[in-house]
């Protein structure tokens, strides 16, 4: 039975079946800690039979080329990487997003309000104010893991899903804030919605926004 | 060329899946029964990984538009064409205007629940990072990345197989090979008779990092029991109706990036297995990861249907993957002195 | 009747290739009147000619002359004479049927492939001459069909 590698306080090294190592940074999510991850994933791409090295938030995971018939090389590997305290510092670029509030775009963003008890203005103002970073891709194509936001306007993941939100959707879920980057299904709260294209797979690399860039929200419009 | 002549949902042009973009937020999509698509190819003498066409509802209509070698691989749906029937796992060469149609029924055999169109040279639509299979959520990827309907016309790549100088090889009989199930070591199994637990299809799970945080009645119980494969079960995910699995106590949870095979135990204690069109990060728990090896296997178990697990170890999973390239070897031997017999 | 013999040279050596890739040591394969073995040793397969066994077993169809109006169904490489799909319960044909030149009426079974038995003619089909399930050689009759007028 394969062994999660785990010294006290430590990273955690665990498989994925026969395809995936996943390494695991210990101790509360942080951006320095990401900015570790990021730097492993530069290395590890270099790294004996590893496919791909993809950031999750404060992990990563090593899918094989090809199933290598001992894990250990790669588990050393990622250990000492992490070990070295390296990490990207290099800041990402900005990119504006303008965002139309509520209305139709903006389904729950009542039940924000009625979540946290602040008004509509104040709720928009604490979204736009930091800028967040990109912690790493994922869900779907083109889609921010984002750092950063206030947790004044924290509101809960809902009990139903909607199962069909356009693109562009900014919804809050839990502490998370992030934009859906097609019509997809959604557990989050939706608050407005942005135009911007976030991935086309004609271009090369599909997606606009990288690990380490940033996004800050700004008011297009505010729909009552 | 081949034309759709009646399509239920969920059928689409997928190839072996697209690798190396999960970085980006896309999945690999790709072929839910990777061996049947890829045995299909070796038949007809195509690379391994071009594209075909996935068939999960049925019944299912083609028009083969040109005189054309074509195989049918995976579920049997009692095909047939122009209204003679055709052996399961079987190749023939289709003429211009003849009908292929897979029917509603599963015949005497289990059910399996999907099957794979492919023909000479592949489905020939673009290439998209890389790949061929349909990306749904996104929309890119296949045959204009979406499912496909009555009236959708799909070229075939017939310039791109071997010996692409030569007509198609005039096997009017065609000829079959013996189903996966047949010839895999791996004997403990049979497949999934829907709605008989006694009849369970296992599967080979590696246990993921959350294991040790269930409960111990609850780590007894992913063994022990079988498993029914609910109607909420698709390209997505397969949703598991069984006693509900509890954390030892609650646990924060991270994005990650995870592959299919991954099976996350969300709040509700019920597990689901990510299949191909999963997301290509998870935030639940995960209690294991179903062997590459076996997906092609647990693909073919039908809504309905009852599977179970079987614990191993990472180096077992990797001998599975041995055991599976060893028997592709020799299918491509035998097809290939077969092919030469005939010629 | 100068085919009976089952074995031309270049048959053995392809039986040799296939018996090779399916990792198969050894195989006995009869025809009506002789035998054949070939079994593999430190420098490839050897045969063993002999004589066939003069009377077969009582539960497998007597070996007949095909009546004039008659053609037999000869199988086509060496492999395990099948009557039926492995996915299918009931067989390809039933003794008596109606079958067109070009039907399949048995397979083959080659290692991983299944060839097809054809019918090379219209006719009424007989019973399977072999048993299903045991192997044959290229050459060996495995259905009559009887293309006389019906």
């Amino acid at each position: 039975m394969s062994r999660p590698d785990q010294a006290v306080d430590g990273p955690l090294i665990s498989v994925l079946g026969s395809s995936a190592l996943l390494f695991e940074a210990p101790g509360p999510l942080s951006i320095e800690q990401q900015r570790r991850i990021w730097w492993m994933a530069q290395e590890a791409i270099h790294w004996p039979g590893v496919r791909e090295a993809v950031p999750g938030m404060n992990n990563l995971m090593l899918t094989f080329a090809r199933a290598p018939a001992s894990l250990a090389p790669l588990e050393s590997l990622l250990r000492k990487a992490w070990s070295s305290g390296q990490a990207v510092h290099k800041d990402g670029k900005l990119v504006e997003l303008p965002v139309v509030y509520g209305g139709p775009a903006g389904p729950h963003l009542v039940d924000v309000i009625t979540h946290t008890g602040l008004p509509l203005d104040q709720i928009v103002a604490i979204h736009c104010r930091p800028v967040y970073t990109v912690f790493a891709l994922g869900s779907h194509p083109g889609y921010c893991y984002l750092g950063g936001m206030d947790i004044r306007i924290a509101t809960p993941r809902r009990r139903v899903p909607l199962t069909n939100l356009p693109g562009g959707s900014v919804s809050i879920g839990g502490i998370q804030t992030g934009v859906s980057a097609s019509a997809g299904p959604s557990g989050w709260n939706t608050i407005g919605r942005t135009a911007l294209k976030f991935f086309d797979p004609a271009r090369d690399p599909p997606a606009l926004l990288s690990p380490g860039d940033m996004i800050r929200f700004t008011v297009q419009e505010v729909v009552l | 060329m081949i034309e759709i002549l009646a399509c239920g949902p969920l059928g689409s042009v997928q190839d072996l899946g697209r690798e190396g973009y999960l970085r980006f937020g896309v999945g690999e999509a790709g072929a839910m029964d990777r061996l049947a698509l890829m045995i299909g190819n070796l038949m007809l003498d195509n690379p391994a990984g071009l594209a075909g066409i996935e068939i999960a509802v049925f019944p299912f209509q083609a028009r083969f538009l040109q005189d054309i070698a074509f195989a049918v691989t995976g579920a049997d749906r009692a095909a047939q064409l122009d209204g003679r029937p055709l052996l399961p796992w079987w190749t023939q060469v289709a003429r211009a205007g003849q009908v292929l149609t897979l029917s509603g029924s599963g015949v005497d055999h289990g059910a399996g629940a999907r099957s794979y169109l492919l023909c000479e040279g592949g489905m020939d639509v673009p290439l998209v990072l890389g790949s061929r299979s349909t990306q749904l959520r996104g929309r890119f990827g296949g045959h204009m990345g979406r499912t496909l309907v009555q009236g959708d016309i799909v070229r075939s790549g017939v310039a791109e197989r071997r010996g692409a100088s030569s007509p198609p090889q005039d096997c009017s009989y065609g000829f079959g090979v013996l189903p996966p199930e047949h010839a895999l070591p791996w004997a403990a199994f049979c497949n999934a008779g829907a709605g008989n637990p006694d009849i369970a299809t296992a599967v080979r799970v590696v246990p993921a990092a959350e294991y040790r945080n269930f409960d111990d009645v609850s780590v007894q119980n992913f063994w022990d029991s079988v498993w029914r494969i609910s109607a909420q079960s698709d390209r997505y995910g397969f949703r598991l109706a069984g006693p509900g699995l509890a954390l030892r106590e609650p646990m924060e949870t991270r994005s990650h990036g995870i592959v299919p095979g991954v099976i996350q135990v969300p709040p509700n204690g019920q597990p689901i297995i990510q299949m191909r069109d999963a997301q290509p990060t998870g935030g639940y728990p995960k209690v294991g990861t179903v062997i590459e090896a076996d997906l092609w296997r647990l693909s073919q178990a039908p809504t309905g249907a009852w599977i179970r697990f079987v614990c191993v170890s990472y180096e077992a999973s990797v001998c599975a993957l041995d055991d599976l390239d060893a028997y592709l070897a020799r299918l491509k031997r035998h097809i290939a002195l077969y092919r030469q017999a005939a010629a | 009747m100068n085919d009976d013999s089952l074995m031309h040279p270049q048959a053995l050596q392809q039986i040799a290739q296939w018996l090779q890739a399916a990792d198969i040591d050894a195989v006995t394969i009869e025809s009506m009147v002789e035998r054949v073995v070939l079994s593999r040793g430190p420098n490839g397969y050897s045969v063993q000619r002999s004589v066939a066994a003069p009377e077969a077993p009582s539960d497998t169809p007597p070996a007949t002359v095909p009546p004039r109006g008659s053609v037999d169904v000869l199988a086509g490489s060496v492999g395990i004479f099948l009557d039926r799909h492995p996915w299918r319960s009931t067989p390809l044909v039933q003794p008596g049927d109606r079958v067109q030149a070009g039907a399949t009426l048995g397979l083959l079974q080659i290692g991983l492939v299944l060839a097809s038995v054809v019918a090379p003619d219209t006719g009424t089909v007989s019973r399977p001459l072999i048993a299903p399930g045991t192997i044959v050689g290229y050459g060996t009759p495995l259905f009559d069909i009887a293309t006389g007028a019906h």
